[in-house]
């Protein structure tokens, strides 16, 4: 991983959770772009704390964030209740999450923990913005797939 | 250590921020509207992350979050820009978690570090709502400014 191109491990990982825990393949696409929903979404955010602080988030719509919960549950999207979706969503921002830390560990050659995951907090809504108050570079990605687009986010600096 | 302690502990820990830290006189009570229906608010969290799991977070109307800011800030709440007003509640999350993190060392007295504390986060808008995943138990207190009510809601559990 390198530590210049943290989009790049943003990429990696996320496509890999997504390969192994939803079952769908799913592409990079804009790095550093607004995120662009403009119908009910959601946020799942799991903050970093340790040597290096920062935070993940992944934002998509409700409706595709139901399809992640139905694929991740197999189970029929409409059965699911919202707390299914929510629960879903912010396993994904803990697991993307972890899988970039252990990214980072590798790079680092370390075997301590470089930073502890907060439990995830999800946001439901269709009118709001979330920031993080930190001066840790951010970075935003867009990913896209055949049942839509989602944005996952990562701030990243040593504590 | 129960439900109970630990919420004692973050009323306490936020007196000790708004009336000593901030000189802002604060009253908890059993019930209040922290935020209006359609109106812009925000809700900043501070995650904790090590022995215990959980977080902490303030949510006001943003006209408490600038009113707030300013008496940080000593500022006109007129001149105040959004980064300022969101950096302040982050900051002020930041002191509410940190002195529950050292009067929760006080009582748990482990020798360990309990938990790490998270960068802050802030959400901003009209219409939203945050859900903590895998927490057992929130505790929401209300509490009353001057100017204004505010929420604090806790979640902490032990995983190792």
């Amino acid at each position: 991983m390198d530590l210049n191109n943290i989009p790049q491990a943003v990429i990696d990982t996320t496509t890999k959770v997504f390969e192994s825990m939803v079952f769908m393949k799913v592409q990079g696409g804009t790095v550093d772009g607004e995120i662009g929903i403009k119908e009910k979404h959601l946020t799942a955010m799991v903050g970093f704390a340790g040597s290096y602080v920062g935070l993940a988030a992944i934002h998509c719509s409700e409706r595709f964030s139901r399809e992640i919960g139905a694929s991740m549950l197999m189970m029929d999207a409409d059965k699911l209740t919202a707390e299914d979706v929510r629960d879903a969503l912010g396993e994904i921002a803990n697991m993307i999450a972890g899988h970039f830390k252990a990214r980072l560990a590798e790079t680092l050659k370390t075997q301590e923990q470089v930073f502890e995951q907060s439990v995830p907090s999800v946001i439901s809504g269709d009118d709001y913005q979330t920031f993080a108050v930190t001066d840790a570079p951010r970075h935003c990605v867009e990913f896209n797939c055949d049942k839509g687009n989602f944005y996952v986010e990562m701030a990243l600096k040593k504590g | 250590m129960n439900a109970q302690t630990y919420k004692n502990l973050i009323v306490h820990s936020t007196y000790e921020v708004f009336d000593k830290m901030m000189a802002v006189p604060i009253e908890e009570v059993d019930a209040g509207n922290c935020i209006t229906a359609g109106q812009n608010h925000l809700t900043a969290t501070i995650g904790f992350a090590g022995q215990w799991d959980g977080f902490v977070s303030v949510q006001c109307g943003e006209n408490l979050a600038k009113y707030l800011t300013a008496k940080m800030l000593y500022a006109d709440v007129d001149s105040l820009e959004d980064e300022e007003i969101r950096d302040a509640l982050g900051e002020i999350v930041n002191m509410i978690g940190g002195k529950f993190k050292s009067t929760f060392a006080e009582n748990f007295n482990s020798g360990l570090e309990a938990f790490k504390m998270s960068v802050p986060s802030i959400v901003q808008g009209k219409n939203y709502e945050v859900f903590a995943v895998g927490s057992e138990e929130v505790q929401k207190m209300v509490f009353r400014t001057s100017e204004d009510y505010f929420c604090i809601e806790l979640a902490l559990k032990k995983i190792k």
